[in-house]
Protein backbone atom coordinates (compact mmCIF):
# COMPACT_ATOMS: atom_id res chain seq x y z
CA UNK A 1 0.00 0.00 0.00
CA UNK A 2 1.38 3.35 -1.01
CA UNK A 3 1.57 5.78 1.88
CA UNK A 4 1.17 9.41 1.02
CA UNK A 5 3.81 11.51 2.73
CA UNK A 6 2.45 14.36 4.79
CA UNK A 7 3.18 17.80 3.41
CA UNK A 8 6.12 19.60 4.94
CA UNK A 9 5.22 21.85 7.84
CA UNK A 10 4.44 25.43 6.93
CA UNK A 11 7.36 27.78 7.23
CA UNK A 12 6.35 31.04 8.70
CA UNK A 13 8.31 34.24 8.66
CA UNK A 14 9.54 36.38 5.81
CA UNK A 15 11.31 34.61 2.94
CA UNK A 16 15.09 35.08 2.75
CA UNK A 17 16.80 37.19 0.14
CA UNK A 18 17.41 35.11 -2.99
CA UNK A 19 20.63 36.92 -3.88
CA UNK A 20 22.04 36.29 -0.41
CA UNK A 21 21.04 32.62 -0.58
CA UNK A 22 22.82 32.26 -3.92
CA UNK A 23 26.00 33.94 -2.72
CA UNK A 24 26.12 31.99 0.54
CA UNK A 25 25.45 28.74 -1.31
CA UNK A 26 28.30 29.52 -3.67
CA UNK A 27 30.65 30.09 -0.75
CA UNK A 28 29.85 26.83 1.04
CA UNK A 29 27.79 23.98 -0.44
CA UNK A 30 24.52 23.59 1.45
CA UNK A 31 24.72 26.85 3.36
CA UNK A 32 22.14 28.43 1.05
CA UNK A 33 19.65 25.76 2.11
CA UNK A 34 20.30 26.57 5.76
CA UNK A 35 19.53 30.21 5.06
CA UNK A 36 16.44 29.21 3.08
CA UNK A 37 15.10 27.26 6.07
CA UNK A 38 16.04 23.69 5.03
CA UNK A 39 19.11 22.80 7.13
CA UNK A 40 18.69 19.06 6.65
CA UNK A 41 18.79 19.38 2.92
CA UNK A 42 21.74 21.74 3.23
CA UNK A 43 23.63 19.01 5.07
CA UNK A 44 22.62 16.54 2.37
CA UNK A 45 24.08 18.72 -0.39
CA UNK A 46 27.16 19.48 1.69
CA UNK A 47 27.73 15.73 2.02
CA UNK A 48 27.17 15.01 -1.67
CA UNK A 49 29.38 17.82 -2.96
CA UNK A 50 31.98 17.25 -0.25
CA UNK A 51 32.15 13.53 -0.94
CA UNK A 52 32.66 14.11 -4.68
CA UNK A 53 35.32 16.74 -4.01
CA UNK A 54 37.29 14.80 -1.41
CA UNK A 55 37.14 11.59 -3.45
CA UNK A 56 38.53 13.43 -6.45
CA UNK A 57 41.18 15.06 -4.31
CA UNK A 58 42.26 11.69 -2.97
CA UNK A 59 42.34 10.18 -6.47
CA UNK A 60 44.71 12.88 -7.68
CA UNK A 61 47.05 12.61 -4.70
CA UNK A 62 45.91 15.98 -3.26
CA UNK A 63 47.13 17.96 -6.27
CA UNK A 64 43.81 18.44 -8.03
CA UNK A 65 43.41 22.16 -7.37
CA UNK A 66 45.98 24.20 -9.24
CA UNK A 67 44.84 27.11 -11.42
CA UNK A 68 48.27 27.48 -13.03
CA UNK A 69 48.47 23.87 -14.20
CA UNK A 70 44.78 23.05 -14.78
CA UNK A 71 42.99 26.35 -15.34
CA UNK A 72 39.95 24.84 -17.03
CA UNK A 73 39.42 22.26 -14.29
CA UNK A 74 39.91 24.98 -11.70
CA UNK A 75 37.02 26.94 -13.23
CA UNK A 76 34.74 24.02 -12.43
CA UNK A 77 36.29 23.34 -9.03
CA UNK A 78 35.92 26.98 -8.02
CA UNK A 79 32.15 26.58 -8.12
CA UNK A 80 32.47 24.53 -4.94
CA UNK A 81 33.42 27.75 -3.16
CA UNK A 82 35.57 28.07 -0.07
CA UNK A 83 36.63 24.39 0.10
CA UNK A 84 38.37 24.82 -3.26
CA UNK A 85 40.06 27.98 -2.05
CA UNK A 86 41.17 26.27 1.14
CA UNK A 87 42.53 23.23 -0.68
CA UNK A 88 44.33 25.46 -3.15
CA UNK A 89 46.02 27.40 -0.38
CA UNK A 90 46.89 24.23 1.52
CA UNK A 91 48.29 22.28 -1.43
CA UNK A 92 49.79 24.94 -3.68
CA UNK A 93 53.30 24.05 -2.58
CA UNK A 94 52.89 20.36 -3.29
CA UNK A 95 54.81 19.13 -6.33
CA UNK A 96 53.47 15.93 -7.90
CA UNK A 97 56.25 13.39 -8.19
CA UNK A 98 54.29 10.96 -10.32
CA UNK A 99 51.05 11.03 -12.21
CA UNK A 100 48.61 8.62 -10.59
CA UNK A 101 46.55 6.33 -12.77
CA UNK A 102 43.40 7.80 -11.30
CA UNK A 103 44.48 11.41 -11.80
CA UNK A 104 42.13 12.18 -14.71
CA UNK A 105 39.22 10.50 -12.97
CA UNK A 106 39.96 12.50 -9.82
CA UNK A 107 39.99 15.74 -11.77
CA UNK A 108 36.61 14.79 -13.17
CA UNK A 109 35.29 14.15 -9.66
CA UNK A 110 36.47 17.53 -8.36
CA UNK A 111 35.15 19.39 -11.41
CA UNK A 112 31.78 17.70 -11.20
CA UNK A 113 31.67 18.51 -7.48
CA UNK A 114 31.70 22.20 -8.37
CA UNK A 115 28.95 21.68 -10.91
CA UNK A 116 26.89 19.78 -8.35
CA UNK A 117 27.09 22.83 -6.12
CA UNK A 118 25.40 24.79 -8.91
CA UNK A 119 22.58 22.25 -8.77
CA UNK A 120 22.42 22.74 -5.00
CA UNK A 121 22.24 26.53 -5.41
CA UNK A 122 19.45 26.17 -7.97
CA UNK A 123 17.53 23.99 -5.52
CA UNK A 124 18.02 26.51 -2.70
CA UNK A 125 16.74 29.29 -4.96
CA UNK A 126 13.73 27.12 -5.76
CA UNK A 127 13.01 26.85 -2.03
CA UNK A 128 13.22 30.64 -1.73
CA UNK A 129 10.80 30.97 -4.63
CA UNK A 130 8.38 28.59 -2.91
CA UNK A 131 8.59 30.59 0.29
CA UNK A 132 7.95 33.84 -1.55
CA UNK A 133 4.89 32.27 -3.16
CA UNK A 134 3.73 31.00 0.25
CA UNK A 135 4.11 34.44 1.81
CA UNK A 136 2.24 36.00 -1.09
CA UNK A 137 -0.54 33.41 -0.72
CA UNK A 138 -0.79 34.08 3.02
CA UNK A 139 -1.00 37.82 2.40
CA UNK A 140 -3.71 37.36 -0.23
CA UNK A 141 -5.66 34.98 2.02
CA UNK A 142 -5.55 37.45 4.89
CA UNK A 143 -6.75 40.25 2.60
CA UNK A 144 -9.61 38.12 1.26
CA UNK A 145 -10.62 37.06 4.78
CA UNK A 146 -10.63 40.66 5.96
CA UNK A 147 -12.69 41.70 2.95
CA UNK A 148 -15.19 38.88 3.50
CA UNK A 149 -15.52 39.76 7.18
CA UNK A 150 -16.18 43.41 6.32
CA UNK A 151 -18.80 42.35 3.77
CA UNK A 152 -20.47 40.07 6.29
CA UNK A 153 -20.64 42.90 8.81
CA UNK A 154 -22.14 45.23 6.20
CA UNK A 155 -24.73 42.63 5.18
CA UNK A 156 -25.66 42.01 8.80
CA UNK A 157 -26.17 45.72 9.31
CA UNK A 158 -28.41 45.90 6.21
CA UNK A 159 -30.44 42.83 7.20
CA UNK A 160 -31.12 44.01 10.74
CA UNK A 161 -34.73 45.37 10.95
CA UNK A 162 -35.21 48.83 12.36
CA UNK A 163 -35.95 49.09 16.04
CA UNK A 164 -39.64 48.79 16.99
CA UNK A 165 -40.76 47.20 13.72
CA UNK A 166 -42.92 44.08 13.78
CA UNK A 167 -41.44 40.95 12.25
CA UNK A 168 -43.57 38.26 10.62
CA UNK A 169 -44.58 36.64 13.90
CA UNK A 170 -46.05 39.85 15.18
CA UNK A 171 -43.77 40.24 18.13
CA UNK A 172 -42.04 43.54 18.53
CA UNK A 173 -38.38 43.56 17.95
CA UNK A 174 -36.29 44.69 20.81
CA UNK A 175 -34.55 47.73 19.59
CA UNK A 176 -32.22 50.17 21.19
CA UNK A 177 -33.66 51.88 24.22
CA UNK A 178 -35.59 55.02 23.38
CA UNK A 179 -36.35 57.97 25.52
CA UNK A 180 -39.05 56.85 27.96
CA UNK A 181 -42.40 58.62 27.96
CA UNK A 182 -43.30 60.46 31.17
CA UNK A 183 -44.95 58.12 33.59
CA UNK A 184 -48.63 58.71 34.44
CA UNK A 185 -49.39 59.01 38.10
CA UNK A 186 -53.04 58.52 39.16
CA UNK A 187 -54.28 61.54 40.98
CA UNK A 188 -56.09 61.28 44.25
CA UNK A 189 -59.10 63.28 43.14
CA UNK A 190 -59.91 60.92 40.26
CA UNK A 191 -58.96 63.43 37.63
CA UNK A 192 -56.61 62.80 34.84
CA UNK A 193 -53.07 62.29 35.78
CA UNK A 194 -50.69 64.96 34.98
CA UNK B 1 39.02 3.71 -21.99
CA UNK B 2 37.83 0.19 -21.48
CA UNK B 3 34.36 -0.83 -20.44
CA UNK B 4 35.67 -1.84 -17.04
CA UNK B 5 36.92 1.71 -16.53
CA UNK B 6 33.33 2.88 -16.43
CA UNK B 7 33.05 1.28 -12.99
CA UNK B 8 35.19 4.11 -11.66
CA UNK B 9 32.51 6.52 -12.79
CA UNK B 10 29.74 4.68 -10.98
CA UNK B 11 30.21 6.47 -7.60
CA UNK B 12 30.25 9.79 -9.41
CA UNK B 13 27.08 8.83 -11.25
CA UNK B 14 25.49 7.94 -7.92
CA UNK B 15 26.44 11.33 -6.45
CA UNK B 16 25.13 13.13 -9.54
CA UNK B 17 21.81 11.32 -9.39
CA UNK B 18 21.55 12.01 -5.66
CA UNK B 19 22.10 15.72 -6.22
CA UNK B 20 19.75 15.93 -9.18
CA UNK B 21 17.17 13.68 -7.51
CA UNK B 22 17.09 15.97 -4.51
CA UNK B 23 16.04 19.01 -6.50
CA UNK B 24 12.51 20.03 -5.58
CA UNK B 25 12.07 17.14 -3.14
CA UNK B 26 12.20 17.30 0.63
CA UNK B 27 11.40 13.79 1.90
CA UNK B 28 14.48 11.53 2.20
CA UNK B 29 12.75 8.40 0.89
CA UNK B 30 11.46 10.37 -2.05
CA UNK B 31 14.97 11.63 -2.85
CA UNK B 32 16.45 8.13 -2.61
CA UNK B 33 13.70 6.60 -4.74
CA UNK B 34 14.08 9.23 -7.47
CA UNK B 35 17.86 9.01 -7.37
CA UNK B 36 17.88 5.23 -7.74
CA UNK B 37 15.43 5.46 -10.59
CA UNK B 38 17.60 7.98 -12.40
CA UNK B 39 20.73 5.99 -11.66
CA UNK B 40 19.14 2.97 -13.29
CA UNK B 41 18.22 5.03 -16.33
CA UNK B 42 21.73 6.47 -16.50
CA UNK B 43 23.42 3.08 -16.22
CA UNK B 44 21.17 1.59 -18.88
CA UNK B 45 21.73 4.49 -21.29
CA UNK B 46 25.49 4.64 -20.79
CA UNK B 47 25.76 0.86 -20.88
CA UNK B 48 23.78 0.65 -24.11
CA UNK B 49 25.79 3.41 -25.78
CA UNK B 50 29.05 1.80 -24.68
CA UNK B 51 27.89 -1.61 -25.79
CA UNK B 52 26.82 -0.34 -29.20
CA UNK B 53 30.11 1.51 -29.62
CA UNK B 54 32.01 -1.63 -28.67
CA UNK B 55 29.96 -3.67 -31.11
CA UNK B 56 30.58 -1.23 -33.94
CA UNK B 57 34.30 -1.29 -33.23
CA UNK B 58 34.31 -5.07 -33.17
CA UNK B 59 32.41 -5.28 -36.44
CA UNK B 60 34.01 -2.59 -38.54
CA UNK B 61 37.42 -1.73 -37.15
Amino acid sequence: MDVVAPPPPPRLGPPPNAFLVGIVGLLLPGLGHVLAGRPGKGFFYFAVVGLAFTTGLWMTGLVAVNPDRDALWFAGQALAGLPTLGVWQATKDLVPTERLATFDLGMLYTGVAGLLNVVAIADALGIVEDRVAEADMRRRSAAVEAHLAAEARALAALDAPPAGSLPHDGLPVAGPPTEAAPATVPSTDGGPAS
Amino acid sequence: MRLIDLVGLLPLALLITLAVGGVGRHEPHEIVRTSLSRLGTLVVVVGCVAGVARLLIALFV
